[in-house]
């Protein structure tokens, strides 16, 4: 879990994102959501100090505004207000009405507030079936090429044997 | 038209005085090599032996770890049947490769010894960096054991024997029993008794329990599992004398693949490759 | 250069040291099914977490065989009781396993049946090593306890383990004892080598030699002074080949093979079934980190016991509002493995003898996730296992294993 690339660091310390879209598949969703709807987003603490420390949560459509350290912000679809966790996981249920590009934000009360900013998108994901379609086209596209160049070849080649002959 | 004596003086100075037979003639005299020539010679020769070193140390190696790695690696593993029947097996391939790739194309009676040579020093170099720098096992835990003595019997057969099917029988064979009588003069100390919590061990077995390794569980240990046991306290000359016998026919199936390695072939370039480059095929056809 | 030099060791420093860190919760790689059906580390004791290098420590514990032991794990025919740490950071004096001495490996551990375990560790290399208790199994490999944090301060050097052998030979370290034996020995095989290969590495070697064969001028190659000094080399070889061993069994006429062999062990005397578990039902809910079973508890004692904790792969819940549960957490044992709102049940008050009750317990904590012990949904057995230890009034404790099929969910039960 240490290693791992789905973790966020707030101050000095990490937690661990996770999300879920339990209508449309098993999987676990680190950083993009694939489709639109129904989400839930867990959050687990790697460190036990978090445990102690008052968390607060803000889901918002990035429209390009610096909102700086603000949390609940014009933008936002989702706030949690400050609350500390003893079980070390949060689990945020929302709903992506609409494709595009949020900012994910977790504040930490330690002392002064800690901020930190994850932007992800939704309705964006590369599917696997739209890869294979892409890999497809793309080998196509190299054997077409490579039996042209054969073709003109045997074309060109053809040329000086008719003239000898 | 240079001189033998020309071409002579050219040369290496140590030439002249002692490689010269009775005729006059030494080898570079008699190769055809300009002097220019004979000392681009001599600098390939500098620059084979690092990269033969530099590949074959490693190459070898990382072959020797991958077929019987446990064995070499670990004095605990260094029992009285298997390590003495494994190791040499294992470790004449390359060491016979060598030695044909050498003899046949250049009869020098030096491919083995290079083999092993350059094995050892690997290990040595693997068990500093890797054993001790890295991860902090004490030496005595890793002591490697050695193929020199093989391989320079083997060596010697070939040279005075000059015929690779007896070098097997005989150097072969050599390999593979010198093998335990060599190690033991160097490893006998490991295996003094001590006594812990109650019971026989050896101070090989001390050093694998003291210093512990989690990956390596005590059950993983060959050690003497089979029917040999009949020959009691012999069971080393045992396995030696049938590592022996192994690394006969080792050696012939290895100096075979090594000439077949060692062959440079050429392949035609097919003509649509050739047009493909720019290349115009030749008119006749 | 020498700052290069400098500069150069320094990363590598760092880069040993960053690597270091991350040398521990290796077992989390491992599947579930594993970890929670096969063996249960209980009464795990550190006796201390700061040790000086030379100084010793102990770690002692009990282990549960689980009777409902997984098919795709080989039953514990051959068990090795081990510590795992990363590398010979601590140095092993002794192991035992129910009073035997564990050296080498035991055979044939009971399922169903309790083990107890005692090791005494000394600190080497300075530094802080993730230290478990541990046994591997043959066919599956390591299953492991609670592992500890353990700080070892003092000079790496200053680490000597010395023994005296049965021949009376005081042995001043372990480390390096009959090291300049054997690398003599090799210096010795090096040389005579390094003889023989300068002796036609000096000549032109690699085209001269080519050419000349091509020419068929082979008498050229090799000459009978070249045949007389291989002769010699055989000679040097086989004396020291055979004159070492003479030398060296005379030298250590008391030698012994390595020892190996199976240890046999019975097991703890076991414990009446105080105690019967059924569970009827279970589930993960995955987004809530929170294991839910339906349970059905029979006492089949004689007096009344309450559920005091839930404990499966080293992770404990515990009620909380029961004082001799909450008395049983030893204060050594490693705090990221306990709950921190512990167990919830439906039922708090004590069961009776002979009653039969349908208790409902939730687990909930970020510990399942961290310990990656949930993933459920690619288990290819997806049962899961556990203990849990109830208590009478007395304080006796009653340990009852518990387990059955999970199902992921993703939705809270109502």
């Amino acid at each position: 879990m240490e290693a791992d690339q789905c973790k966020l660091k707030v101050d000095s310390y990490f937690m661990h994102f996770t999300g879920y879209q339990p209508q449309s598949s098993r999987a676990e969703f680190c950083e993009d959501i694939p489709e639109v709807g129904r989400t839930i987003i867990v959050l687990d603490f790697v460190d036990q100090s978090l445990r102690d420390i008052p968390v607060s949560v803000n889901l918002a459509r990035d429209d390009g505004a610096r909102t700086g350290d603000t949390m609940n912000t014009p933008s936002s679809i989702l706030y949690i207000p400050p609350k500390k966790y003893p079980n070390g996981t949060i689990k945020i249920d929302v709903n992506f009405e609409q494709a595009g590009r949020y900012i994910g934000m977790v504040a930490i009360e330690n002392g002064e507030r800690n901020v930190a900013k994850f932007p992800f998108d939704v309705g964006r994901g590369w599917s696997l079936i739209r890869l294979l379609a892409w890999c497809l086209v793309l080998v196509s596209a190299a054997i077409g090429t490579f039996l042209w160049a054969l073709r003109r070849n045997a074309i060109a080649q053809n040329l000086p044997a008719a003239s000898e002959k | 038209m240079t001189s033998t004596a020309d071409i002579d003086a050219a040369a290496s100075p140590r030439e002249n005085t002692r490689f010269k037979d009775k005729k006059g003639e030494t080898v570079i005299s008699v190769s055809g090599l300009t002097p220019g020539a004979a000392r681009y010679s001599r600098l390939f020769d500098v620059l084979v032996v690092a990269a033969v070193v530099t590949i074959f140390g490693g190459a070898i190696h990382l072959h020797v770890m991958l077929t019987v790695g446990d064995w070499d690696m670990y004095v605990d593993w260094k029992d009285r049947q298997y390590w003495p029947l494994v190791m040499p097996v294992s470790m004449i391939m390359f060491p016979a490769a060598l030695q044909a790739i050498f003899w046949v194309n250049f009869r020098l009676p030096i491919g083995a010894t290079v083999g092993a040579t350059a094995l050892l020093i690997a290990t040595w170099i693997g068990r500093y960096a890797n054993w001790w720098i890295w991860t902090g096992f004490p030496f005595t835990e890793g002591v490697p054991s050695q193929a020199l003595a093989g391989a320079l019997l083997m060596d010697m057969t070939l040279i005075v024997l000059r015929n690779s099917l007896f070098t097997s029988i005989i150097g072969g064979f050599a390999f593979g029993f010198v093998f335990w009588p060599s190690n033991y003069s160097a490893l006998a100390p490991f295996y003094l008794p001590v006594e812990h919590q109650g019971m026989v061990a050896s101070l090989a077995d001390m050093i694998g329990y003291t210093f512990p390794r989690s990956n390596m569980p005590e059950y993983l240990r060959i050690i003497e599992r089979g029917t040999l046991r009949t020959f009691g306290s012999s069971v080393s000359w045992v396995s030696a004398a049938f590592a022996g016998f192994i690394c006969i026919f080792m050696h012939q199936l290895w100096w075979r693949l090594g000439l077949f390695a060692s062959q440079a072939t050429f392949l035609k370039n097919s003509d649509v490759v050739k047009s493909f480059m720019g290349i115009k095929s030749s008119v006749a056809s | 250069m020498l700052l290069k030099l400098i500069k150069f060791a320094a990363v590598c420093v760092a880069f040993i040291a960053g690597v270091s860190h991350a040398a521990a919760h290796g077992e989390r790689a491992q599947e579930p099914y594993l970890r929670t059906r096969t063996v249960q580390f209980y009464d795990v004791h550190f006796s201390k977490t700061e040790v000086k290098v030379n100084e010793r420590f102990e770690l002692t514990g009990k282990f549960r065989l689980m009777q409902d032991w997984p098919d795709a794990v080989t039953p514990p025919d051959i068990v090795f009781v081990s510590s795992i740490s990363p590398g010979p950071t601590i140095a092993r004096i002794e192991t035992y396993l129910n009073g035997w001495p564990a050296r080498q490996s035991f055979a044939r551990l009971e399922l169903g049946r309790d083990y107890e375990f005692r090791m005494v560790l000394e600190g080497r290399t300075p530094g802080s090593s993730h230290i478990h208790p541990s046994i591997s199994i043959k066919g599956s490999g390591p299953l492991v306890g609670p592992g500890q944090w353990v700080n070892i301060s003092g000079e790496a050097h200053s680490f000597a383990f010395p023994i005296k052998t049965m021949t009376g030979l005081q042995i001043e370290d372990l480390q390096t004892f009959g090291l300049a034996h054997a690398v003599g020995w090799h210096l010795a095989w090096l040389a005579v080598a390094a003889a023989w290969l300068s002796f036609w590495l000096a000549r032109p070697l690699i085209l001269p030699r080519w050419l000349v064969l091509q020419k068929g001028r082979e008498d050229l190659l090799i000459s009978l002074r070249d045949t007389g000094a291989g002769i010699i080399v055989s000679a040097i070889v086989l004396v020291m080949v055979f004159g070492g061993y003479v030398r060296a069994s005379a030298e250590y006429p008391y030698n012994v093979p390595l020892q190996s062999g199976l240890n046999r062990v019975a097991p703890l005397p076991a414990s009446p079934a105080y105690a019967e578990i059924k569970v009827i039902s279970a589930t993960y809910d995955v987004p809530g980190r929170s294991m839910r079973l339906a349970t059905q508890i029979t006492n089949k004692g004689s007096e009344p016991l309450s559920i005091g904790e839930l404990t499966t792969a080293n992770i404990r819940f515990l009620n909380q509002s029961l004082p001799v549960a909450m008395a049983n957490v030893d204060p050594s044992y490693p705090r990221d493995l306990i709950a921190r709102t512990g167990l919830k049940l439906s039922s708090d008050t004590p069961i009776n003898p002979g009653e039969t009750r349908e208790v409902r317990v939730e687990a909930t904590d970020a510990v399942w996730e961290l310990e990656r012990l949930v993933s459920f949904l690619t288990d290819v057995d997806s049962k899961f296992g556990g203990l849990l230890l109830l208590y009478a009034p007395n304080g006796e404790r009653v340990i009852a294993e518990m387990g059955g099929p999970i199902v992921p969910v993703f939705t809270e039960l109502k």
